[in-house]
């Protein structure tokens, strides 16, 4: 795979990007509401992008993270609410904001009768990339995304993982300030995926990133900040780390200890803040003689110590102790199971001639 | 603009429907051209021209019918709103891809007089005129069959229904004659007409009030005519249908006039069918 990592964003092509280090207010959404008929797709959703932050937005699916994302670059139009870019308003001022923005949607936008370099090419050129420029862009896209090698052939006839590709290389074409990508992983295989990453992180570092995803494991990965849409309306907006932090202040703890059941739970209620004991039927461990155990803590304390000493004291051997993090993945569900549907879920599509 | 206009002339000929279409064109004007010109030892051009029109039924339907729908279907038309162009100008880039292509074998027709002329007196004034009128009524047809195109995702239902409209205002003429030039009739006519043009403007606006205001337009000052001076109707609406249809226009070129109205008629069906694919690609965007 000709994957070039040593092409550097800050020179080449992208030299003459500055950087901004202090914080700027980049995308302000307000009490944005996108109604399809009786069905409200997007609920007064508001939040601000501020630059340097790789931003993810997570959601089920019909969450309407696809059409907040269409109508900050412009293809659909609000039924109420603003979208302002750079102090510009997408529609009073679309063709500055979609200057600004590159983006990727779910299903890339490509010609099947075009090869990479030449959609490329008419990508720049549709963008206002100035002709002298336009070259050198286009081949510095095609390295950092690996698509040299198959740039004359008909996308058609690219596999699944080439298309994403290229459909991320036409995101960065023209300089944009903000980049949104939606889903870029999918259907790549692992090896690509974490170069993608990668690529995201880096591009992270000289524009401002938004990512779209189902794959928690990604958003952790990539995103520092996270906004979680569920049934058209905001659920959270926060940094990763202050997420987990206000949605469960206690951590249980898995605990693989050898001795008998009884003996060990009463062991364990009897230590201050373990509230409750339960067989963990998920663990993967066979040690013989052993047992699995989850132990509920409710207070804030780290009580890996005292479980220690407690089960030294009864001559209980400690096979494998685990503080349980707060996955991104849990907090997700907590948060999206509990909102109430603004609408029966279904999109009303229009009645198409087919 | 020019990015799109480009992109849209290579996609034409990197598939078979850019040549396919010139060869067609030539191929049948060409018979023509020897059936009447040649063969039939007559220096009118502009009489080939007028019986060569009817390929254009055919031909231009199946050119247009991937302009807009072919987008729509890949999914790359919210792409293109997602470039900095105006909408205008991703619909006037494609119009003018289109009309690029029906000019390359309409300048080559324009070499045959200069041919013809070596072999006999040719009329350049009206030939030239009759060139100019023809290439005005592809222009008038495609910017039809784009708007067409941009109504649906399929491509074969925007080539039928481009076929079946571009047959309806060919056979015009011939529908007008059959009408009664009583003044019922052409109050019938015009509140036909008026239900037509609602129909239309509820597909494009999906405003049921809009709608039924556009077509009451229409119907009620003809009923009222109708009412009061109803001679006024007379052979009115048969008048009029020829009117509406661009090869009514281009015959009138080839008799021999050059008819500043025909051409304006051309033009201004060309100007409103562009507008009303501009209208229809915006309201999507409003859905």
């Amino acid at each position: 795979m000709i994957y070039n990592n040593n092409v550097c964003l800050h020179g080449g092509a992208f030299a003459d990007q500055t950087f901004e280090t202090e914080d700027k207010l980049l995308i302000e959404v307000t009490n944005l509401t996108k109604r399809y008929g009786g069905c409200t797709a997007v609920d007064n959703v508001s939040f601000k992008i501020r630059n340097g932050r790789i931003y993810g937005l997570l959601g089920p699916n019909g969450a309407g993270k696809s059409t907040t994302m269409n109508i900050i670059t412009g293809c659909l139009a609000p039924t109420e609410g603003t979208v302002t870019v750079n102090g510009y308003d997408i529609l009073e001022n679309p063709l500055e904001v979609k200057r600004q923005i590159g983006y990727l949607p779910e299903i890339p936008p490509l010609f099947p009768d075009m090869t990479p370099y030449e959609y490329l090419t008419f990508v720049a050129e549709a963008k206002g990339v100035d002709s002298d420029s336009l070259l050198r862009q286009v081949s510095e896209v095609m390295v950092l995304t690996g698509i040299v090698g198959v740039r004359d052939r008909l996308i058609k006839n690219l596999s699944k993982g080439y298309k994403q590709r290229v459909g991320i290389a036409q995101t960065m074409l023209g300089n944009p300030d903000i980049v949104i990508l939606d889903e870029p992983t999918v259907g790549l295989d692992p090896k690509q995926i974490i170069e993608i990453r990668d690529l995201i992180r880096r591009l992270g570092e000289k524009k401002t990133v938004i990512v779209s995803s189902h794959i928690l494991a990604e958003i952790s990965a990539v995103c520092d900040h996270v906004i979680i849409i569920s049934n058209g309306r905001v659920v959270a907006d926060d940094d990763i780390s202050c997420l987990e932090a206000n949605v469960t202040p206690t951590r249980d703890i898995s605990i693989t200890v050898k001795g008998d059941m009884e003996g060990v739970r009463e062991a364990l209620l009897a230590i201050d803040g373990v509230s409750d004991v339960a067989y963990d039927s998920s663990s993967l461990d066979k040690t013989p003689g052993a047992v699995q155990l989850t132990v509920t803590v409710t207070s804030s304390e780290d009580l890996r110590d005292a479980i220690f000493f407690a089960m030294a004291e009864k001559k209980y051997a400690v096979i494998s102790m685990e503080q349980k993090e707060m996955s991104l993945e849990s907090i997700f569900l907590s948060l999206t199971d509990d909102t109430n549907p603004a609408t029966d879920g279904k999109k009303k599509k229009k009645k198409e001639v087919r | 603009m020019l990015a799109i206009y480009k992109r849209e002339l290579k996609a034409y000929f990197h598939g078979i429907t850019g040549m396919l279409f010139i060869g067609i064109l030539l191929l049948f004007a060409g018979f023509m051209v020897f059936t009447n010109n040649l063969y039939g030892l007559s220096s009118s051009m502009a009489y080939t021209l007028y019986t060569s029109e009817i390929i254009l039924i055919l031909i231009v339907p199946v050119l247009c019918m991937r302009s807009m729908a072919e987008d729509r279907h890949n999914k790359t038309d919210m792409f293109l709103l997602t470039l900095p162009v105006k909408t205008s100008s991703i619909v006037i880039g494609k119009y003018l891809a289109l009309l690029t292509i029906y000019a390359i074998p309409v300048a080559l027709l324009a070499l045959y007089p200069l041919i013809l002329g070596l072999y006999g007196e040719i009329n350049y004034v009206t030939t030239y005129t009759s060139i100019l009128g023809f290439l005005l009524l592809g222009a008038a047809l495609i910017a039809l069959c784009q708007y067409l195109s941009a109504l649906t995702e399929s491509q074969v239902i925007a080539a039928v229904i481009g076929i079946a409209a571009t047959f309806a205002l060919f056979s015009l003429n011939t529908i007008a004659s059959f009408i009664p030039s009583s003044a019922l009739a052409s109050f019938i006519g015009f509140a036909v007409l008026g239900i037509i043009a609602g129909l239309i403007t509820y597909f494009t606006v999906r405003n049921l009030y809009v709608a039924l205001a556009v077509g009451l337009i229409i119907i009620v000052p003809f009923a009222l005519i109708f009412i009061f001076a109803s001679d006024m109707l007379k052979s009115l609406f048969p008048t009029v249908l020829t009117l509406v249809s661009p090869f009514t226009a281009f015959e009138t070129i080839t008799t021999g006039l050059f008819d500043i109205a025909a051409i304006g008629t051309l033009i201004s069906h060309t100007v409103f069918f562009v507008f009303l694919t501009n209208q229809s690609v915006d309201k999507r965007r409003w859905a």
